[in-house]
């Protein structure tokens, strides 16, 4: 049977509309970034029209895109089942698949990078999960794994406030980004090509960014044959009223006490002369200490404390008060605002060593080649072959 | 065993030897050198075009001339070069089916070529500076002002041991 022909018009259309939407434009600003009529945009995004090499170099710059984003499938036969079980999420919408598309080709070319340079990270973390059949079962494996892998990060008692960073350390591919609108946290993926990676929306504030990343991590270090998870508002309310799965209140489980030790609260409490016989002394404004020590949300600290049993569930109705507060808030960070510091280290070491050209930078940084140089001159990287 | 030597006078250039000599206003020396020998890709062209509008005027006149690349070719060459752009990749192709040689200063692209095609096809922004000089097209005291020039208008930045050998070699043109 003849090979099916590729259908480039159609293909490029997708991929310029999934850029356009994950930058939040409309097709009348992208048509003045690329110097086209607005027409022509809409032709092109439907396939009804082809464009030309100089006019895809144009859209691989406004749309902050490498030309593989553009050009080459998103994952490889074989590869796909992790990504599949993404895009057929229900809480995944089509303007959350752009997302997951952008999210995709930086995990690739992270792979690429790391494997350019050596580096050996493809399944960074151990697998610890256990068994599990009832709530209490779920709890408890959460809880103990998230002790172990403090240890084994040696991060002993201290607050996880930068957790992506720590992550990152660890060779997990974290992408941090702002999906405006989306009722989507995070998501996490598991693959042989990618290794591991976490998405965290940094719309969300940042307490709720970091346990976004740990309730991920949880899953990545627990689920037997992980491929691919998502964190949506939904769940975590539908988990407050214990109607998730096992899996789901393992992972949350795993969040609070990786971010939140019980032995680091005591300590912490400690330190305020509070003790489990003066639990009556808890108040709000000690609540607000313990959220701003370890980095999370006021209702995040709050279950903490009452799954410790520090408080009552009943207790719970006169610390509420404060989350209302909570809910306007949101992070200010842009769409594409930055790239994970690990992967912006990789791209200028394997500049450096002459491994990839300053084009490709340029493409790795999302940049176009004058920035690269201009960085490459301003950080004095010298190219020596290794 | 014979070596292929690439043609004297023809050069594929990649964006970055195009922006040294853009940015800094000395392009009419790279022009006056190949003499309507000096060839890019469409590629190549799009990275510069929002930034510097000499080039189009030296395209329509016909000193500069562009190589269409087929979208499906720079599909084929962004995953068969994926530690370079397609844009550079493409004069790498060129370079080879044509016989000219590759004007870049990138490391990656000299290793690249030394390997695949020799080194007699890097032409860097060095070479071309020592050959202007000894056609009579720059005078030798002015060349150190085109690298000054080049360093500060279009954040030109190259490898000391290169600077070394350029001196060297210019002392001696």
């Amino acid at each position: 049977m003849p090979k099916k022909e590729f259908n480039y018009p159609k293909h490029l259309g997708e991929r310029i509309r999934s850029a356009r939407l994950n930058l939040g434009l409309n097709q009348e600003q992208l048509a003045d970034e690329v110097g086209l009529p607005r027409p022509a945009i809409s032709q092109i995004e439907s396939g009804k029209r082809a464009i030309d090499s100089m006019e895809l170099v144009a859209f691989s710059k406004a749309l902050r895109e490498p030309l593989s984003f553009f050009l080459e499938p998103l994952y490889e036969e074989g590869e796909e089942e992790p990504v599949k079980v993404l895009y057929r999420s229900d809480d995944i919408s089509e303007r959350d698949k752009s997302t997951v598309d952008d999210f995709l080709v930086l995990a690739k070319d992270y792979t690429m990078l790391e494997k350019l340079l050596g580096l050996n990270l493809s399944q960074p973390l151990p697998s610890w999960g256990t068994e599990i059949k009832t709530k209490w079962d779920a709890i408890v494996d959460g809880q103990k794994t998230a002790e172990a892998l403090r240890g084994v990060l040696n991060l002993g008692l201290a607050p996880v406030k930068e957790l992506d960073k720590v992550l990152e350390s660890a060779g997990i591919k974290v992408v941090m980004r702002a999906i405006p609108d989306s009722k989507v946290w995070g998501f996490s993926l598991s693959s042989k090509a990618l290794g591991h990676c976490i998405f965290a929306n940094t719309y969300c504030v940042r307490e709720r960014q970091n346990f976004t990343l740990a309730h991920e991590l949880g899953h990545l270090v627990m689920d037997r044959n992980h491929s691919a998870t998502v964190l949506t508002a939904k769940e975590a309310q539908q988990l407050n009223d214990d109607l998730k799965v096992l899996i789901e209140i393992r992972a949350n489980s795993f969040a609070a006490a990786f971010l939140m030790p019980e032995a680091a609260i005591e300590h912490a409490l400690a330190k305020l002369g509070m003790s489990r016989r003066t639990t009556e002394q808890l108040t709000t404004v000690t609540i607000e200490y313990l959220r701003n020590h370890f980095g999370v949300s006021y209702d995040a600290m709050l279950w903490r404390l009452i799954n410790l049993k520090w408080i009552s569930k009943q207790d719970r109705q006169k610390f509420v008060f404060q989350l209302e507060e909570e809910k306007g808030e949101t992070a200010s960070s842009s769409p594409k605002e930055s790239l994970p510091e690990r992967y912006r280290n990789l791209a200028f070491k394997a500049y450096q060593s002459a491994k990839i050209s300053i084009g490709k930078l340029a493409e790795l940084l999302r940049i176009d080649v004058y920035e690269a140089r201009k960085l490459v001159k301003e950080f004095r990287i010298q190219q020596i072959p290794a | 065993m014979s070596i292929a030597f690439p043609s004297d006078d023809i050069i594929i250039s990649d964006a970055n030897v195009l922006i040294n000599f853009l940015d800094s206003g000395h392009f009419e020396l790279l022009i006056k050198l190949f003499q309507g020998k000096l060839h890019i890709t469409d590629t190549v062209r799009a990275e510069i075009k929002q930034h510097n509008s000499e080039l189009d005027k030296a395209i329509e006149e016909g000193k500069v001339k562009v190589h269409k690349v087929p979208i499906e070719q720079v599909a084929h060459l962004a995953k068969s070069f994926e530690n370079f752009q397609a844009g550079e990749a493409s004069c790498f192709v060129l370079a080879k089916e044509k016989g000219w040689r590759i004007g870049t200063d990138d490391g990656a692209a000299k290793v690249f070529i030394r390997k695949e095609l020799g080194m007699h096809y890097i032409f860097t922004t060095f070479d071309v500076l020592l050959k202007a000089v000894r056609l009579g097209i720059i005078k030798k005291t002015e060349v150190e002002s085109v690298v000054d020039e080049m360093e500060k208008k279009a954040n030109f930045f190259y490898g000391e041991e290169d600077y070394k050998k350029f001196s060297s070699e210019l002392k001696k043109s």
